[in-house]
């Protein structure tokens, strides 16, 4: 239980990375409770359309819709472990 | 990167009275707009008289506009015409259309995505009124138009136009909360409405855009040009001029055709977008001075020249 939620946080930073087209990063190295806004240096640095582009990949991959205005996706949007557990309990 | 300051327009408190707004609108809605407008004269005064930094904001935009040197009554004309377009809305919102002469310029072309029921991000600013747009849109089945506005600032007059016209309660996308909002003007595009932004005043943790804007440098938000690359969307750009009398142009310009942009080439192409549409801002400012309706700085980077 426990590889099978670390190997799909390794997923989701992955996607995040091409997604993103980040540079000079690898999901590996990423801590998974690292926020995803903000500064560069203790976490992501996305801006909000950065968000929107993470959201479609997701939705694309895994078939897992992040809506608006949803407590879940504001929840969701915290860290690459806080997307990898709602993927996880949304996904068919 | 440099520390971006609170826009000076947030701090601007509202200066209108909620009880006096409720009786302007009463009253306007009983009179009818030929009897309303005289209400306009003592409006404009008050503003002018009692707000010197409107004054001086109006002279300072007047001065890089007009082609002489800003008199008292271009200011006037400037807070008259804001306070005509004000009052319309409340025409314009409880469906009297036929109050007004409105005539669209280049439509054809542009309104030929909303037409198909395709998506696209109409680009405003506080330059005449937006809400002349709605007259096109209404009696269109396939055009769907949603506005994105944001609800804290002007809470008041918001409120007041929203219980004129539910539906236009309903359009309106909330602009808080940047992750949100984009995901929100996402399933607003998806579902082929168009959506309508003004897209003159920088927000939130936005650095904006520096462009050349009227002899000075000025900052335009990043974020529509970003959402437009992301999503491969056409952008539209709309102005609402206020004529005088009971008329009003609505100007369409198609500014970018539908297209992606990879993600390495966006922040050049926002610079040369953002450029082109504060070019097109300035083209109808200079046409439709007394338009303009941002009454504050609109060049802080630049030292003031009076």
């Amino acid at each position: 239980m426990m590889a099978a939620a670390q190997a799909l946080e390794r997923e989701v930073a992955d996607l995040l990375i091409s997604a993103l087209n980040i540079e000079g990063r690898d999901a590996e190295s990423m801590d998974p409770d690292a926020p995803l806004f903000g500064a560069h240096d203790i976490g992501w640095g996305l801006d909000s359309i950065d968000a929107l582009e993470v959201a479609l990949a997701i939705q694309q991959k895994y078939g897992v819709e992040l809506r608006a205005d949803e407590e879940a996706t504001r929840q969701a949007f915290t860290s690459v472990r806080t997307l990898a557990e709602h993927v996880a309990a949304h996904r068919h | 990167m440099e520390a971006t300051p609170e826009p000076v327009w947030k701090h601007q408190r509202e200066r209108s009275l909620p009880w006096l707004v409720k009786l302007i609108v009463w009253f306007a809605r009983h009179s009818g707009r030929r009897i309303a407008r005289l209400l306009l004269w003592p409006i404009a005064a008050y503003f002018q008289l009692s707000g010197p930094l409107v004054r001086r904001e109006s002279r300072r935009y007047l001065q890089r506009v007009l082609p002489h040197p800003p008199h008292w009554t271009d200011t006037f004309k400037q807070i008259f015409f804001f306070a005509s377009c004000v009052l319309d809305r409340v025409f314009l919102l409880t469906g009297r259309d036929q109050e007004f002469d409105i005539r669209v310029s280049g439509g054809g072309g542009s309104l030929q995505y909303a037409g198909a029921g395709q998506a696209a991000i109409l680009l405003t600013a506080h330059l005449g009124s937006f809400d002349v747009l709605r007259v096109v849109f209404k009696g269109r089945r396939k055009l769907r138009l949603r506005v994105v506005m944001d609800r804290l600032q002007g809470q008041m007059i918001t409120e007041v136009m929203a219980r004129l016209n539910p539906d236009f309660d309903r359009e309106i996308i909330d602009a808080s909360g940047g992750p949100q909002l984009v995901l929100r003007l996402h399933e607003a595009l998806a579902s082929g409405c168009v959506v309508g932004m003004m897209a003159d005043r920088v927000v939130g943790d936005d650095p904006g855009i520096a462009v050349n804007f009227l002899g000075g440098r000025a900052r335009l938000p990043s974020g529509p040009w970003k959402l437009a690359a992301a999503l491969g969307l056409p952008v539209v750009m709309c102005f609402g001029i206020y004529e005088g009398g009971r008329r009003y142009t609505l100007h369409f310009e198609t500014l970018l055709p539908a297209q992606t942009v990879p993600r390495a080439e966006r922040a050049a192409h926002a610079q040369t977008a953002a450029q082109r549409y504060a070019e097109r801002l300035e083209f109808y400012a200079r046409a439709a001075p007394y338009n303009w309706f941002n009454f504050f700085d609109f060049w802080p980077d630049e030292p003031a020249r009076d």
